[in-house]
């Protein structure tokens, strides 16, 4: 680990050379390379969510006519497993805390690195050696058995799914190695001054996500194990014709992809905490309530995964406790939307690209999140479980949340990570293009749901055909959206202006770092003076 | 009935539909109120504290009051949202209505099976009585896999489990067709597993089960478009009748079925069905008797305790028979045929 780079280098020019970069323990550049790699499956779970919505622009096709892009229902099932497959755990799990968590989570705390360095190093190439695993599976006859692998379906009609499983299993470890590294992080590599009360809240979403992702992986990585294991030895753990029971198989994966969904979203929030006041120039509202709501959420978390379950055939009483627990998400969720609100309250707002995407998070993850309660409402789950009303929610709150959040993480962040200013015009527009385009797409979905269209149809009846229209149309226009995003940023890495430390007047401690920074993070070490967001009396 | 494209519900073929919905529009008018609470503030915010040269910002972090207010005015919300939704799904669960008419229900990949208490069997089809209670017992072939029963005008739905009796309930108040669908992922037929829940009226639904064709009514919702469609292409037979199925697995009744089943497969030989004593339990009265386990616990022998009892006898052993060893009859019998047994024990009191 060198102490003292040469001056003038940043951490993407030195040291030098590709083996540098494969074998790097440098935090920021795993950061970069989760970055990209994150983003290259975002592209190839994208261009699988067109291909679907594109077979759905109209229903019940015949092959050969115009729109029907797949085959059969069996091309059209392994797209939708893909899709979901790379989206869940190749991209949205990952995304924040891997990706920019990595890069920015040591420079805000002050420190030189992350705790384990060549941990960090081997959680990306686990997360790279599963991931090409899962797609390898593509050209092997593919997996059709969609993101959440139910049995008997997975165990004894499943092609391909043995491999999928263990690439699954293997990006666990990416992701309970970085949660590891993460807590340890904070607890031993914050700077002088950086006290538990001046950490900013995207470390405390950091922190809780990686609690959650210590906890909760392993039950994934055991429960798909021994999916795998019934597959090959024959055991009948989850087969009833061998006295096994299909419904533990959804406890025990529900048990893990619950708290996942909020492995998604806590980073996100974190996201928005730490954009919010620096393009309002303000503290943010109720630091001690939000930090606590962080943590709220966690915990809750672990214990309302039989809200997937409502008519599995678990029983009543089952889905009276976790009807009633799931509700009480809700409120340190609405404390925390109610706070970002109330931050913007007598500030000075800047409508720069990360605050447009924080808005536009505000505006579709509140949705989300009320639909979310609508469905943890015992009787009406009972209509919407299963139906395209349930996508509606998750997409929502998964992509509206998650993804707006990070990019509104990116934009901000980019300056730091790369040195350079991306085109703000290109932003703004490309911003409004995914939004509208977003809420095209989704919005129409949350009709043909309550109106009875089943989730995973292949075909559809005519009746549901107005919104599924829509929504292709809308996700063309997201789609366009991202694409000018990949312009521009591209564009920005090799012609953008250059960037200062801190072209945001942030008060949070990486932008006290070069931009980018050095290998080493600070030339002379930091020592924090002042809390994360003491916007005091700004003019403008 | 016309499917009327303004309405963002299927048209309510029960009374509990009804409930469900005056549910959903309680917690519709929440979000739309939750969500001006957050917008319309956000925008006034946006607006009035825009970037401006000169203006000082006020770093208001806290205000007790509003963050109690916020905190416990959702919490009161949210838990009247759950008490109704649980009272809701009480009435449509838990609330099975006495004397409610019995079907079975059969799952595979990629059909429906309906087996009727007097032995008939239909494919794909639901045919019953209007205002009339049923209850449909559901399960999923064994082998199979899992599938999902959902009839959007009645607002039911439950998965169907291979090994396992799963049940709905409904009564319908509306002459007409409705459609249902697969709605758990089930592979390559998972969107064409659809059927009709076909309610007559009752002097249509007595000609029908004895043999007689009556009209088929009008889809109430989703199907009648596609069937208008359709009808626009094929030049083929446009089905007016409900034909009336007779099949020959229905010479006789589920009850008589599973009489000569108890003989035939040598259960009369250990169990009883008059309460005299022999090697194994009597059948008599078995039935919602409350059951002791040789491991100490009790159970209720319901539905899914007798067929667990005869496919897998070591996980039921009643106390005292421990060491008499049934043999278990997985794979022996067919769905229906399990059916007909249960049918046949219950009628035991």
């Amino acid at each position: 680990m060198e102490h003292s780079s040469p001056a003038g280098t940043t951490y993407l020019n030195y040291p030098k050379g590709l083996w540098s970069w494969v074998v790097t323990l440098d935090h920021k550049r795993i950061g970069i390379m989760y970055l990209f790699s994150v983003l290259f499956f975002f592209f190839v779970g994208g261009v699988a969510a067109i291909l679907m919505r594109m077979e759905l622009f109209k229903p019940e096709l015949v092959y050969g006519s115009p729109g029907q892009i797949f085959k059969d229902a069996g091309a059209y099932n392994r797209a939708l497993t893909y899709h979901g497959v790379i989206m869940v755990f190749l991209v949205i799990i990952p995304m924040i805390p891997a990706a920019i968590g990595n890069f920015v989570l040591p420079l805000q705390l002050g420190a030189k690195d992350v705790a384990f360095p060549r941990m960090n190093l081997a959680s990306y190439y686990l997360y790279l050696t599963g991931a090409v695993l899962a797609v390898l599976t593509m050209f092997l006859g593919g997996v059709d058995t969609g993101w959440t692998f139910y049995t008997p379906y997975s165990v004894d009609r499943a092609t391909n799914a043995t491999l999928m499983l263990t690439a699954a299993f293997i990006i666990g470890f990416s992701s309970i190695f970085t949660g590891l590294n993460f807590i340890a992080t904070i607890h031993k590599l914050r700077a002088p001054g950086q006290s538990w009360d001046r950490l900013p809240l995207f470390v405390w979403s950091i922190y809780a996500t990686s609690i959650i992702q210590v906890l909760a992986t392993p039950v994934l990585g055991l429960t798909l194990g021994l999916v795998a294991f019934e597959r090959i030895v024959g055991v009948g753990i989850f087969n009833p014709a061998m006295g096994g029971d299909p419904i533990l198989f959804q406890h025990f994966f529900w048990f893990y992809s619950h708290p996942a969904v909020y492995i998604m979203i806590l980073p996100a929030m974190g996201v928005i905490n730490d954009v919010i006041p620096v393009f309002s120039r303000k503290p943010i509202f109720g630091y001690k309530a939000m930090a606590a709501a962080i943590f709220g959420i966690a915990l809750v978390s672990f214990v309302v995964w039989g809200h997937h379950m409502f008519v599995s055939g678990q029983t009543s009483l089952a889905g009276f406790i976790f009807s009633l627990i799931t509700m009480f998400v809700a409120i340190p969720t609405g404390v925390k939307v109610f706070s970002w609100v109330a931050t913007l309250y007598k500030g000075s707002i800047h409508f720069d690209a990360p605050m447009l995407y924080a808005f536009g998070f505000l505006f579709v993850f509140v949705i989300g999140g009320l639909t979310g309660v609508v469905l943890a409402t015992m009787a009406l789950d009972i209509h919407l479980h299963d139906t395209y009303y349930v996508v509606a929610h998750f997409h929502y709150v998964m992509v509206g949340g998650t993804l707006f959040a990070f990019m509104a993480g990116l934009h901000y962040w980019f300056p730091k990570m790369f040195g350079k200013l991306y085109n703000e015009a290109a932003a703004k527009l490309s911003c409004f293009l995914i939004f509208i385009g977003f809420n095209l797409t989704f919005m129409p979905q949350f009709i043909a749901g309550q109106l009875g269209m089943p989730r995973r149809y292949f075909n559809y009846k005519p009746e549901f055909t107005i919104y599924n229209e829509i929504s292709t149309i809308g996700s063309f226009c997201v789609g366009l959206g991202f694409f000018m995003a990949l312009c521009y940023l591209v564009y920005a890495l090799f012609y953008g202006k250059k960037a200062n430390s801190n072209p945001w007047r942030s008060l949070t401690l990486e932008w006290e770092a070069a931009s980018p920074p050095p290998l080493e993070n600070f030339r002379t070490d930091p020592v924090v003076t002042h809390g994360p967001y003491d916007y005091v009396g700004e003019k403008v | 009935m016309k499917f009327d494209f303004s309405s963002v519900l299927p048209p309510a073929a029960t009374e509990l539909a009804h409930s469900w919905d005056h549910l959903y529009w309680f917690l519709f008018i929440v979000c739309v109120v939750f969500f001006a609470v957050v917008m319309v503030p956000l925008a006034i915010f946006i607006f009035k504290y825009r970037k401006k040269p000169g203006r000082k910002t006020d770093p208001i972090a806290h205000n007790t009051p509003l963050e109690i207010v916020w905190t416990a005015i959702p919490t009161v919300i949210v838990m009247i949202i759950f008490a109704w939704g649980w009272l809701v799904w009480r009435d449509m669960v838990d609330r099975v209505p006495e004397n409610a008419m019995e079907v079975h229900v059969v799952a595979e990949s990629w059909a429906w099976t309906f087996q009727y208490s007097d032995g008939r069997i239909e494919k794909n089809r639901l045919v019953v009585p209007v205002d009339t209670p049923v209850k449909l017992k559901m399960t999923s072939k064994m082998g199979d896999v899992l599938h999902s029963f959902y009839v959007p005008n009645f607002r039911v739905k439950k998965d169907l489990v291979p090994g396992l009796y799963t049940q709905v309930f409904f009564t319908s108040t509306k002459v007409g067709r409705n459609i249902f669908f697969c709605t758990e992922y089930c592979g390559l037929g998972h969107s064409a597993m659809w059927g009709e829940v076909v309610v007559l009226s009752k002097p249509d639904y007595q000609m029908w089960q004895y043999g007689k064709d009556v009209p088929l009514p009008e889809w109430i919702g989703v199907g009648g478009l596609a069937e208008r469609m359709k009808a626009g292409e094929a030049s083929g037979l446009k089905e007016k009748s409900l034909f009336a199925s007779v099949s020959a697995e229905s010479a006789e009744n589920m009850k008589d079925r599973g009489k000569i089943l108890f003989r035939k497969m040598g259960c009369v030989a250990c169990h009883s069905n008059d309460g005299s004593t022999s090697i194994g339990p009597s059948m008599k009265n078995l039935y919602g008797s409350e059951r002791l386990l040789a491991g100490g616990e009790s159970q209720i022998a319901d539905d899914n305790y007798i067929r667990q009892s005869i496919e897998n006898p070591q996980s039921k052993l009643s106390k005292g028979y421990e060491d008499k060893l049934m043999p278990p009859y997985p794979g022996h019998l067919s769905e229906l045929e399990l059916n007909a047994l249960v049918a046949y024990i219950k009628s035991l009191q």
